[in-house]
């Protein structure tokens, strides 16, 4: 039994506050309208760029930091073990879960609804993957603030603002087929609260099995979950949300904004 | 003269000749080759994107850590944000005309000859003032550091493909002449040397000593732009999301364990 992680408390709200994001979606999804379509681009594109920034300079720079500690010999390839095994977790997720936010859910309500049925099981099935994908985020969120608050916060940012679209896929076709508000924001609050379970279960990890120095490995495998979430799921929706502009200045906005903000708070 | 330049210039000319290689495949190419394209963008891209963050923006760090003790941080964004400010001006002014129709079957319409062309002599105008800047990336990297210089310009080679093919493509459809291609090709490849050059011949002459951890970090800024702009959207047309992704993080293993292995040998 390890003494409590420094931050923990924090760590848990700013998880927590990620994972409401969704919440946040859902309620965007009564007032949606086809142009805002073209800020969602720009927001997904904006938070592949701080992942994928953060995840290759900050993230992975004090994975190795922690690691040389404790082998100083092997350090950098113990970081590009942990990686390695964070793309895996992230492809296997993807593979047995693949996320279902497609973007005829987002079509205008006033097509007719004859399998008002299957609409809401692809708005359930959506919940489920979310939910499921928002788990190792969650942790991640988790780990981060433990070592280091600002990076936290960072990856909290870029996560919540990809929980938006994520929270309006999962409302977005609930709604339409049941017309109930509730129901909607229901399950965009069930997709979200797994993130939270995600950092309780880092927590308890941490306090029990987990070995201090396993903590720089579980760095260098949140990294590459952020590298391959971004390459695989971000960068590809934004470009389907908007043209290929809006996606590209959302990129290199995100990258700037969070460089700037860490070189102002460092 | 810098250490290593006769080298950084070889090594440039060939990255830049990759596109003469492209324009070979053309006489060749077959629609699911487009596969193999789509990921070996993929591949160039993860290159790119990771070298950038990880080795240049360090080395750039490092470079100007001695003339900049307090800043360099600072510097290495202004530097960054620079490259960026030049490859969207370029973009801006010289949109590079890659376009997927270009690879659509030969029978389809062959009416429009001289617009087909024209096509094609656009698009070599606009690689090589493209393939220009990163010349001298790959140039200035090689100076400073052979293995990173190596594994840049192993990255521009892969994309030069394309490229090539890009640039060939209509030009062979057009006249029918295996020649007059292969020359266009060559054109738009060799303006990579002539971009080292003039590196070269800046750095020997007026850049000061310092300005070189700048260039470093503006070299990291152009490449993950023409990433994210140029090479990552080509790579999803020529294959489904998956070839693309499986390329990038097959790039970034590549170079990672490269460089790791390079590393421990130098040790």
């Amino acid at each position: 039994m390890h003494a409590l992680p420094e931050h923990y408390k924090l760590g848990l709200l700013i998880t927590f506050l990620a994972g409401m994001a969704t919440v946040l979606g859902g309620c965007l999804t009564f007032f949606i309208k086809k142009d805002n379509l073209k800020s969602l681009s720009f927001g997904l594109g904006l938070s592949a760029g701080v992942m994928i920034f953060l995840g290759l300079t900050e993230v992975l720079k004090d994975s190795g930091d922690l690691l040389s500690k404790y082998f100083p010999n092997h350090s950098s390839w113990f970081v590009f073990g942990g990686f390695f095994v964070g793309v895996l977790v992230a492809v296997l997720i993807d593979w047995l879960l693949p996320d279902h936010i497609e973007e005829d859910l987002f079509v205008a309500k006033d097509e007719c609804n004859p399998n008002i049925h299957r609409i809401k099981r692809a708005g359930i099935l959506t919940a489920i993957a979310i939910s499921m994908h928002n788990f190792p985020e969650g942790l991640s969120t988790f780990f981060m603030t433990t070592q280091n608050v600002t990076l936290g916060f960072s990856v909290a940012i870029a996560i919540a603002i990809h929980n938006i679209p994520a929270g309006i896929a999962i409302a977005l076709p609930i709604y339409h087929a049941t017309g109930k508000k509730h129901l909607a924001l229901l399950f965009s609050f069930l997709s979200g609260i797994s993130e939270l379970i995600g950092a309780i279960i880092g927590l308890f990890l941490i306090q029990t099995v987990l070995p201090i120095y396993s903590i720089g490995f579980i760095f260098a495998t949140v990294a590459g979950i952020l590298i391959y979430i971004s390459f695989d799921t971000l960068l590809p929706l934004s470009r389907d949300f908007g043209d290929g502009h809006y996606s590209v200045f959302g990129v290199m906005s995100g990258m700037f904004v969070i460089w700037l903000s860490l070189l102002l708070m460092g | 003269m810098p250490a290593n330049y006769k080298i950084a210039l070889l090594m440039t000319l060939f990255a830049g000749l990759a596109t003469v290689v492209g324009g070979c495949f053309t006489f060749f190419i077959k629609r699911t080759n487009i596969r193999a394209l789509s990921i070996g963008l993929g591949f160039s891209a993860g290159v790119m994107i990771y070298l950038s963050f990880t080795d240049i923006l360090q080395t750039s760090n490092e470079l100007l850590l001695k003339f900049f003790p307090n800043n360099s941080h600072w510097m290495v964004f202004a530097g960054f944000a620079l490259g960026v400010t030049v490859a969207v001006l370029i973009d801006y002014f010289m949109p590079d005309h890659i376009e997927e129709d270009l690879f659509s079957p030969q029978e389809q319409c062959t009416h429009n000859h001289h617009r087909i062309k024209r096509a094609g002599l656009l698009t070599a105008v606009a690689i090589s003032v493209h393939n220009f800047p990163e010349g001298m990336a790959t140039f200035f990297v090689t100076t400073q550091n052979i293995t990173l210089g190596f594994s840049v310009a192993m990255a521009i080679a892969i994309h030069n493909i394309p490229e090539g093919i890009a640039v060939a493509l209509p030009i062979y459809h057009a006249t029918g002449k295996k020649r007059l291609a292969i020359w266009y090709t060559f054109l738009s490849g060799i303006s990579e040397p002539i971009g080292a050059l003039i590196a070269l011949f800046a750095l020997h002459y007026f850049l000061p000593q310092a300005a070189i951890g700048f260039m470093f970090a503006a070299v990291a800024g152009i490449m993950v732009y023409i990433s994210f702009d140029t090479i990552l959207p080509l790579s999803r047309e020529y294959g489904d999301g998956h070839y693309s992704v499986f390329g990038i993080m097959a790039g970034v293993f590549f170079i990672w364990v490269s460089l790791l292995l390079m590393n421990q040998g130098a040790h």
